[in-house]
């Protein structure tokens, strides 16, 4: 049995109709990915609402939980209706009142709701809450002790797992320890055959061994002769006659057998122990501590005979360092697979994380992004993604690329020398990549239709991710002269022009005349934004690559001494040549450069290209060198944004401005700043 | 049976102990013993008192107590709630009766496991969100649906003596039957054609009767029939009790449903085939061939009886169709020792076979002065009779004379004697919830009536949205009416006044309130509510005598058809009834009185059983079997005195009616003759 599906109305930031929530889950792990404020933590508190939790925790509404809509119009009603299929023969059989039969799928809804019936807080029960099994709603409703059966385990974020696992009245280890099924095991303690041995001691069950415990304290001689003295010495004299009062010192029990165990349950502590010493190694961190408490919850989870095996946790990398973080994840997998030794049953986990290093460890397919109060499950099927992405992007996701999962926008770059300037020079014109949250994710060479595809849903009808996504792509065809200058070709009658295997193109490959070029450059061009669409737009250097089109657009001289440093940066770093001599040296040569191809800008930005080309420079290299020197010219007023805008090439200026459209997010982004003013009693 | 061993905890002797102080009873001999700790299928004969009821809600505590699932249960299903208001009653504050009533158990009717387990969740499936299930409902629906072409179907109908009330559908596909027999007009007749547009406007609208909720079981048994599988692991134990009340059809769903056959269950079913009667002398053929087990090793017998003595069974004994235990039916009662052992004075009075005289006033002046006034004040005192119809064509001098119970008292009335589950009006609703105040001494099962009877109120006057939805409780009223805090002041003030005080209703005292109680019922409506359209149900029930509270008794139930006799000490009211209606009671005295079913006098077929001359039922037709069960029933009801009304010809003539009182006799029965409407002792 898992939960797989939810649909929330009107709960917090999801409204009804067109602005419900509905998501599916898979049995396994599904992490909760996006932005602060996304809906993560309302999908979680909306299964923890209608399924509760095994803490116990006392769920109450508030009256925030209503979702207020556009027009400002609060909602009367919240519905959190949750679909429980895969029940096996025996679940079904245990649920069989709660079943609805949907042709062969037989499944059990659980309907919660909450109508507002009257003003927080002045009416002592201003809401009515009902659950109700049936699709939609029309079965009968949920008996506590069934409720309980469909509980959710829930670790909260940043929770304290330390005082969670200490001992206390109703603690969470005790009442774990509670349902391990071995826990009663042993003999009961009988009074008239008191243990003379460790062997007899030995078989004595958790409750016979606190029975035994408490006979031995009442027979040792202190506490006897203790209990002789308050009771001759002072309750004697202080008691009227005939006013028998006698103390009796005792341990305190609690009456039925299964009070007593949980007192002595209750009584255990979970401390952290180096495993080589055995030596209790002071306090442990909350990351820890975290960790064991996950360990105690799934232990449970996977061991109970019956009931919903489900885990919500919050923010499980709370506290855990990136490495423990991917060791956790590793091991929710296998809970989620059924292959944690010792556990009956597969656990099925949903997470919400910020965490890219969470999301980089799950599978692309279980992870869902919350995005604009909608639910996008990245499973098969419901995204533009084939077979073949999903395995590239298990290999490729990394880490750093996860970090587009929680971004307002994407710039997909081919390489190092995108990812480096591409920020640059987006904060220099003044559209600041990170000040709208923006990540740029560098596939190191072609794969940008692999990633964007994340973005671009299977459905044509339903709803679409906002998040925009651009992908900076390079023509790759140099003009007519480059061949040459790079030293690809000798002449325009040499062979290798017409050779089948060059892996380059030039714009003459595309036709004998200035029209029939024109046509085929703009199919190829097409081509490269054949599968933009939804929020995926594919931008296209208008020439080259981007070091070229950025020389010919208007940063020739920049780009040259870019490459030139870059060139040098072995004896820069070594401080054999010094920066500044490098620029000067750099600054003349591109003058005689200019002066020797004259107007012939394409000639001009091929040789600046050579020097990545052919000329040792590494084109990340080159990327920061360029990123400094328009840093410094800013600095020294020779450029500013307007200035800096002009020269830049127009798809590089299209695709930042796509991507930060929208206005740049504040820390502090409250979803809403309007204050509503109190009414005024005007008519009185 | 691997897989049940585990399932059902073992009950041992100190278990049985435990209960015992537990419910307060004395113990538990063996035959009793071995059901408690029998954890097999089995099928277990009761005989009439032997505490079948209490033994079962004993079972129940000690395997709650006991109970290792958390999400498989005991199922338990009767005709009545009978089961279950005991747990309510004996186990109600405590933590075994707590358990038994909730999940994972299930105690309730066969009508109820139908409708939650299964009719229910298939009707919810299939586009029907919330059905009403009730027979008066839904055939006043499909009245409605025909408005004046009811009145032509009636009309045929009535003419074949069939009701339109009685129209019922036959499957799921919408057929329709009458009374159990197809619909007396062909497809293409009007009538038919009629019943065919009510019958499905109903169902689309989701009304139905409560026996075609076998209909939907039935669907969903036949789309999923892995539900028989789900449900065995749910229920590893299957209690059934009155098995021998099961018709045919409440039989064959119950084998279906729980395959005895079965080794992942346990299936124990309790009931006496010596009281298998029924209401209708044509249904129930064949049921009893399933019950008990053939296999003498999957049956137990409970043949001896707290309710009478050794006298009465031996009596009763030889009228058992299945034969009693080894040594027929024991009496170990009755408990109360106010009357000391005395020679045999059970009774036959005989009257002379035109007319019923004097009957009732000698058996009435009899037990007064058997069980003296104080005893005999305790009641109930009863006359009872197989056939009560009225047949007013029958008069003295006719062959078939007595033929009725009526024939004894022309003050009988078939009506007043039928204890409705369904009540009709509210009144009836209310004096039902004073009822069970009063047998329960708890307020709450009470309560709850009243509320759902407001509830049927307002869902006849109007809208009530969302709380068709809901549970019909005090608390869902309750809830709405929260926003009112007059209605509900006074809403509470009439619970109060009808639970706490108590008063009894009059029809003035009625009109007084009926305002009140149709405002409350308005404010529960979500639209605009037509109180027209409910004008019958708040109606004072003009038809039902037994309110007329002009009894003497306290009891509203025991107003009506109750006979008075007095002698010069005081009175003594006998209550008259069917065999029927009088199942599963004990009396203080009974009389058998004879009627004549399908042209034979009851009293001439079982002479030669009550001669001891036949014993139990093997080879004996149909009728006389009826007869038989019938004439058991009544004679194992009453604790302290059983008496026989029989009809001078029942004796036979002259040697033979000698030869017969001789052997009556000698059975040890005391026998009167009226003569002039006056007893005659032939001591």
């Amino acid at each position: 049995m898992h939960l797989s599906k939810i649909t929330v109305r009107n709960f917090r930031q999801f409204g009804e109709g067109a602005s419900e929530l509905q998501l599916d889950f898979q049995p396994g792990v599904t992490a909760l990915v996006g932005r602060n404020d996304s809906g993560k933590s309302a999908v979680i508190d909306a299964i923890r609402y209608a399924l509760l939790t095994r803490d116990q925790e006392f769920i109450r509404v508030q009256p925030e939980d209503f979702h207020i809509d556009d027009a400002g119009q609060q909602a009367s009603e919240i519905s959190i209706a949750c679909t429980l299929a895969g029940l096996t023969d025996a679940e079904k059989g245990a649920f069989i009142e709660y079943l609805s039969y949907d042709g062969d799928d037989v499944a059990t809804h659980v309907n919660w709701s909450a109508r507002r019936i009257g003003e927080f807080p002045i009416s002592r029960r201003w809401i009515d809450v009902s659950v109700r099994s049936g699709i939609d709603s029309a079965g009968p409703a949920f008996e506590s002790s069934v409720r309980e059966l469909l509980s959710a385990a829930y670790l909260r974020p940043l929770r304290d797992a330390e005082r969670e696992m200490s001992p206390g009245r109703g603690s969470r280890l005790s009442q774990i320890l509670s349902n391990v099924p071995e826990i009663g095991h042993g003999e009961a303690f009988d009074i008239e055959n008191v243990p003379q041995d460790a062997d007899a001691l030995a078989r004595l069950s958790l409750v016979g061994l606190g029975d035994y415990m408490r006979h031995s304290v009442k027979e040792h001689s202190g506490i006897g002769s203790a209990q002789k003295a308050i009771n001759e010495r002072y309750l004697k004299s202080l008691s009227l006659l005939g006013d028998d009062i006698r103390g009796k010192i005792d341990v305190s029990v609690g009456g039925a057998e299964t009070a007593r165990l949980r007192q002595i349950l209750e009584r255990l502590e979970l401390g952290l122990h180096e495993a080589a010493t055995g030596s209790a190694m002071g306090r442990y961190g909350l990351g820890s501590n975290n960790l064991l408490f996950m360990a105690c919850e799934l232990l449970l989870l996977g061991n109970e005979p019956e009931g919903l095996p489900l885990l919500l946790i919050e923010e499980p990398e709370a506290h855990l360092h990136p490495q423990r973080q991917l060791r956790l994840m590793e091991f929710l997998r296998q809970a989620a697979d059924g292959k944690i030794a010792g556990a009956d049953r597969p656990v099925q986990v949903v997470l919400s994380t910020h965490s890219p290093n969470l999301a980089s460890k799950i599978p692309l397919a279980n992870l869902v992004l919350l995005e604009g109060r909608r639910a996008f499950p990245f499973a098969k099927g419901q995204t533009e993604l084939d077979t073949g992405d999903y395995r590239f992007l298990e290999r490729f996701l990394d880490v750093t690329k996860a970090n587009l999962f929680f971004a307002h926008g994407v710039l997909i770059v081919e390489g190092d020398a995108e990812a480096i300037i591409l920020p640059v020079l987006a904060k220099l014109i003044g559209s600041d990549l990170t000040g709208h949250g923006v990540s740029i994710v560098n596939v190191g060479g072609r794969g940008l239709r692999r990633f964007s595809r994340i973005f671009q849903r299977k459905t044509k009808d339903g709803p679409k991710i906002r998040v925009r996504v651009a992908c900076v792509a390079d023509m790759d065809v140099m003009p007519d002269c480059a061949p040459e200058i790079l030293g690809l070709v000798e002449g325009d009658a040499d062979p290798k022009w017409k050779a089948g295997s060059r892996r380059w193109k030039a714009v003459r490959d595309f036709g004998d005349n200035e029209k029939t070029r024109a046509t085929a450059l703009a199919g190829q061009r097409e081509r490269l934004k054949e599968h933009d669409g939804q929020s995926v737009l594919t931008f296209v250097a208008d020439h080259w690559t981007l070091e070229y089109d950025l020389a010919y657009c208007g940063l020739a001289e920049q780009v040259y001494v870019a490459n030139s440093l870059a060139t040098n940066d072995d004896p820069l770093n070594e401080e054999r040549k010094k920066r500044d001599d490098v620029i000067a040296d750099a600054n003349a040569k591109f003058a005689t450069l200019k002066c020797e191809v004259g107007s012939d800008d394409a000639a001009l930005c091929s040789r600046i290209y050579r020097l990545l080309h052919s000329g040792g420079a590494s084109k990340a290299v080159a990327a920061q060198h360029l990123a400094e020197l328009l840093a410094e010219d800013f600095d020294k007023g020779e450029l500013d944004a307007a200035k800096l805008r002009e020269r830049l090439p127009p798809y590089l200026l299209q695709a930042i401005e796509y991507v930060t459209a929208l206005p740049p997010q504040s820390i502090l982004a409250p979803a809403s700043a309007d204050v509503t003013p109190v009414d005024g009693d005007d008519d009185a | 049976m691997p897989d049940t061993d585990s399932q059902i905890p073992e009950i041992t002797d100190a278990d049985i102990d435990s209960v015992c102080e537990l419910m307060g009873l004395d113990g538990f001999d063996a035959p009793r013993s071995a059901f408690l700790k029998r954890g097999t299928t089995v099928d277990v004969s009761a005989c009439p008192g032997s505490g079948k009821t209490t033994l079962i809600v004993a079972k129940l505590a000690i395997l709650a107590g006991k109970w290792p699932h958390r999400t498989r249960g005991i199922c338990v299903l009767s005709h009545t709630n009978v089961a279950r208001e005991q747990i309510e009653h004996r186990l109600g504050g405590t933590m075994v009766g707590r358990r038994l009533l909730s999940y994972p158990h299930f105690i309730d009717t066969i009508h109820g496991f139908v409708n939650r387990f299964l009719a229910l969740p298939w009707l919810y499936s299939n586009g029907y969100p919330s059905p009403t299930i009730d027979d008066d409902v839904a055939t006043a629906y499909r009245r409605g649906v025909l408005g004046r072409d009811y009145y032509k179907v009636q009309a045929f109908l009535s003419k074949k003596h069939m009701g339109f009330d009685r129209l019922r559908l036959s499957d799921r596909h919408m057929s329709f039957e009458l009374g159990g027999k197809p619909f007396p007009a062909g497809p293409s007749a009007q009538s038919h054609k009629f019943a065919k547009r009510a019958i499905e406007a109903a169902a689309t609208a989701g009304y139905f009767c409560y026996d075609e909720m076998f209909i939907w079981a039935d669907a969903l048994l036949e789309d999923h029939p892995a539900v028989l599988d789900w449900l065995a692991h749910r229920f590893p134990l299957v209690i059934l009790d009155e098995m021998q009340d099961a018709d045919e059809r409440q039989a064959s769903f119950l084998n279906a449903a729980f395959p005895r056959t079965c080794d992942k269950i346990v299936v124990q079913r309790v009931g006496d085939p010596n009281q298998q009667i029924f209401d209708l002398p044509d249904s129930g053929s064949g049921a009893e061939d399933h019950f008990p087990d053939t296999d003498p090793a999957r049956c137990l017998g409970i043949p001896s009886s707290y309710r009478f003595g050794s006298q009465i069974a031996a009596l009763a004994s030889p009228l058992a169709v299945k034969p009693v235990g080894s040594s027929g039916l024991c009496g170990i009662g009755p408990r109360t020792k106010d009357v000391p052992a005395q020679p045999c004075r059970h009774a036959v009075f005989v009257f002379p076979d035109n007319s019923t005289r004097g009957v009732l006033e000698a058996y009435g002046a009899y037990a007064l002065d058997v069980l003296g006034q104080e005893l005999a004040a305790k009641g109930p005192v009863t006359a009872v009779g197989h056939i009560h119809q009225a047949y007013p064509e029958v008069t003295p001098g006719h062959a078939y004379y007595p033929k009725t119970v009526s024939h004894y008292w022309d003050g009988y009335s078939v009506d007043m004697s039928r204890k409705d589950p369904h009540p009709r009006t509210l009144v009836q609703y209310i004096r039902a919830a004073q009822g069970q105040v009063a047998d329960l001494r708890k307020l709450s099962p009470g309560v709850d009536k009243i509320a759902s009877g407001v509830l049927e109120l307002a869902r006849r006057m109007g809208d009530i949205g969302e709380l068709k939805r809901k549970a019909c409780t005090h608390r869902a009223v309750t809830n709405a009416l929260e926003n009112d805090d007059a209605l509900l002041a006074t809403y509470r003030e009439l619970l109060r006044e009808f639970l706490v005080d108590g008063i009894e209703l009059f029809e003035a005292e009625w009109n007084r309130r009926k305002d009140r109680i149709m405002a409350i019922a308005r404010a529960l409506c979500a639209g605009d509510a037509d109180t027209t359209r409910a004008a019958t149900f708040l109606a004072w029930p003009k038809d039902d005598r037994s309110l007329d509270g002009t009894s003497a008794s306290p009891r509203a139930d025991a107003g009506s058809n109750v006979f008075r006799v007095s002698n010069g000490n005081g009175n003594i009211d006998i209550r008259l009834g069917s065999i029927h209606s009088v199942k599963g009671q004990t009396h203080l005295a009974t009389l058998l009185l004879s009627t004549n079913w399908y042209r034979q006098h009851s009293a001439i077929r079982v002479m030669p059983w009550l001669l001891g001359r036949e014993a139990n039922g093997a080879g004996v037709g149909k009728q006389d079997l009826q007869r038989l069960l019938h004439t058991y029933v009544a004679m194992t009801r009453p604790s302290h005195l059983l008496c026989l009304a029989v009809s001078r010809s029942a004796l036979g003539e002259g040697k033979t009616a000698d030869e017969t009182v001789a052997a009556l006799k000698g059975k040890g029965w005391r026998l009167a003759e009226i003569i002039e409407g006056a007893a005659q002792w032939r001591d």
